[in-house]
């Protein structure tokens, strides 16, 4: 039964990308299946939530395939994403001047992406997660011109190249992980699994598992938007369609910090937990945020904006990653809190684009009486991302705070207050300016549809409860996937 | 059967510098495909003594792929997007030549750091340095898209022999898997290009620079 449920989460979006390149439906019923099948992945995911709370992992295929508390985790988190976005793409595509053909790959792309992206948190091998990661990059680099421009085909090809290449160097890491691991006296063929190396994480050889760590930090760090390797960033988000920016900063970006931090147990226990592996985040983390800020303090284009917005917070969960203790539990809380919030700004942002047909925040003015629904959506959900309480990311912010206060490491301390402060006033001058400033010209006030007003009301909800009350089971789960990180469970 | 490897060693070294030298596309892709095809037989000249199914039948898929149709799919696309088949450079053939040099001197120097099991040396483990380096270097020295498509390849090429040397174990799902992934980044590449071809009216990658800040 289990096995049946995994595979089908596997296979069911495989089979529609193939349905819908055979059969070429009507987009209406394309976007409706779509949803269909992330709602799926949505419900397996719960699945194997609740089933992961009673038994610590579970073991598929000869050890292939593993689930525990931090990939049940991040399947919560993917899946979540990819449903809410299969809905808003219903809104954003009816509304958008498109090819039926653009549609159609974009989703027939998207489900293969999706499956691959599964198979990256449920796979034990190392390699294969390797393999599965570089799928969703390549496949995932049409959906960013599916409105063809030459700004959206620049995008892409600095996407690829720069995803390609940089995953490419994690395959190095992943290799020298594999050959830290030689001496072991394990049969060859569970060299590569994830659970064998954590367990034999203090035979392995220092030196490689170092050399292989940082390779493994540039790699998936390009993909997950660390600077210095965060260039694509802004020129993708900028130019691609805002459920390709949602779907990147929700799903694509949180499977790449997923596959980083696995491996900070094996690099921490290899060190004999001197705190190497989260020192190195640490300092990313840092170099990140300050990073971000410079560039979001200059920001015009509102997608830019996000994008930069997105490195920030990236940096942010690299930083709390390198605080053993309530720090990794509060970055694992943040990447939850980050994707819900920067999804939800990404769907206004798109639509509020499709009203005035353009991303540039000095033009967006009155959007409060021209589209209150979607004004009022990005106004949650920029008060959200800069931490603005009582909203989720305000929780998880300040229990960062507190890890960096009780590890007294006051260098982060100062970095992260001063970043968070000036792009604080920074964006809250832009939502004001884009809410109410008086409109120039006229436009017709937007009318908006019953899903549109489901969305933002969950986001409202989700968003502020979040902040307010987690759930027991949630709460547990991270508890469990942050011992994961530290070392502490299996 | 190790100067058989040594021997093919040197043909990939050679065709890698042939590609860091050449201006021109085609010569270039014929000698990305001979060092596919030779990187594809190291499986096989390992275990000549004791021959197995799951090495013949890797060096066969490589071969054919790599060595055939990559090779059939870049022709192609020069064909199709009728681009010049004049690579523009940023640094000229002689100085990425000794640039190569450079790149080969230091992966000797780094692969001695590395445990070697037989039948590879600390020899492989530098070829295979030197590669991944040279893919880098094409892509970053050249200002085609299509030189980058063509580094990308060698890059990987690289990071095969890397595997091929370092690694006890990979299974034989693992390698198709990345074979796959490859395959899938070159077909979208190549497709990307011929986009930016139509629209932009060349692929010099310098020229996108629209998006900035």
């Amino acid at each position: 039964m289990t096995t049946t449920i995994l595979l089908l989460t596997l296979i069911l979006p495989l089979i529609t990308s193939l349905i819908l390149l055979l059969f070429h439906p009507p987009q209406n019923r394309a976007l409706q299946l779509n949803c269909l099948i992330h709602f799926f992945v949505l419900c397996s995911s719960i699945y194997f939530f609740q089933l992961v709370r009673t038994e610590t992992q579970l073991l598929f295929f000869e050890n292939w395939i593993r689930l525990d508390a931090l990939s049940t985790f991040y399947f919560l988190i993917i899946s979540i994403s990819s449903f809410l976005i299969a809905l808003y793409s219903q809104i954003y595509f009816s509304k958008e001047a498109l090819p039926e053909s653009s549609v159609l790959r974009f989703i027939m792309l998207w489900s293969f992406t999706t499956s691959m992206g599964v198979l990256v948190l449920i796979s034990n091998n190392i390699a294969l997660m390797w393999v599965a990661l570089e799928a969703t990059t390549v496949f995932s680099a049409f959906l960013i011109c599916a409105q063809k421009s030459k700004a959206s085909l620049e995008a892409m090809w600095k996407y690829l190249i720069l995803c390609t290449i940089g995953v490419a160097f994690a395959f190095i890491g992943t290799l020298l992980i594999q050959v830290s691991a030689q001496n072991l006296n394990v049969p060859i063929h569970d060299i590569l699994l994830w659970n064998t190396l954590n367990e034999y994480a203090p035979l392995l050889d220092i030196k490689f598992v170092k050399a292989g760590f940082i390779f493994l930090l540039v790699g998936y760090g390009t993909k997950a938007g660390l600077a210095p390797m965060h260039t694509w960033m802004p020129d993708v988000y900028s130019s691609a369609p805002a459920p390709f920016g949602a779907l990147s900063s929700g799903v694509l970006i949180n499977l790449a910090v997923y596959a980083l931090i696995r491996f900070i147990p094996i690099a921490e226990k290899a060190t004999a937990y001197s705190g190497w592996a989260h020192h190195l985040l640490l300092g990313m983390g840092c170099l990140t945020l300050v990073i971000a800020t410079a560039f979001i303090l200059f920001q015009k284009n509102i997608k830019r904006l996000l994008a930069y917005s997105s490195i920030e917070h990236i940096g942010i969960i690299a930083l709390a990653m390198g605080l053993p203790g309530i720090g990794v539990w509060a970055g694992l809380l943040h990447s939850f809190n980050h994707a819900l919030a920067k999804i939800f700004a990404f769907f206004c942002a798109g639509r509020l684009r499709q009203i005035y047909g353009t991303h540039d925040m000095n033009n967006f003015s009155s959007t409060m009486h021209i589209c209150p629904l979607w004004s009022s959506g990005l106004l949650l959900a920029l008060l959200t991302l800069i931490g603005a309480a009582p909203f989720a990311i305000f929780l998880s912010k300040f229990k960062i705070l507190q890890a960096l206060v009780g590890s007294q490491t006051w260098f982060a301390l100062a970095i992260l207050i001063l970043a968070s402060s000036l792009i604080f006033i920074t964006i809250l001058k832009y939502v004001m300016m884009m809410s109410w400033k008086k409109l120039d010209s006229h436009l017709p006030k937007e009318p908006t549809s019953f899903l549109e007003k489901i969305i933002v009301a969950s986001f409202f909800i989700f968003l502020i409860t979040l902040c307010l009350w987690i759930p027991s089971a949630l709460r547990e789960n991270i508890d469990q996937a942050s011992q994961i990180i530290m070392g502490v469970r299996l | 059967m190790n100067q058989l490897i040594n021997l093919a060693l040197i043909i990939v070294i050679l065709s890698t510098f042939f590609i860091l030298g050449m201006k021109n596309f085609k010569p270039m892709i014929k000698a990305f495909a001979i060092q596919a095809i030779i990187i594809g037989l190291i499986p096989l000249i390992t275990h000549s003594k004791n021959f197995s199914h799951e090495a013949f039948y890797l060096s066969l898929i490589l071969v054919v792929s790599k060595g055939i149709i990559f090779p059939w799919v870049l022709m192609r696309t020069i064909k199709k997007s009728q681009i010049s088949s004049e690579a523009v450079l940023l640094i000229s053939p002689s100085k990425s030549i000794f640039l190569g040099f450079l790149a080969l001197v230091f992966a000797f120097l780094f692969s001695s750091h590395f445990p070697i099991k037989p039948p590879f040396t600390n020899f492989t483990i530098a070829v295979a340095f030197f590669t991944v380096l040279a893919g880098l270097f094409t892509i970053m020295g050249r200002k085609s898209a299509f030189n980058q498509v063509i580094g990308y390849l060698v890059f990987e090429n690289g990071i095969f022999l890397l595997a091929l040397n370092l690694a006890r174990g990979i299974p034989l799902m693992i390698e198709l898997g990345v074979l796959f992934d490859v395959f899938a980044g070159l077909i979208i590449m190549t497709v990307a290009i011929d986009h930016i071809n139509r629209e932009f009216e060349h692929i010099d990658v310098h020229s996108l620079n629209q998006l900035k800040g």
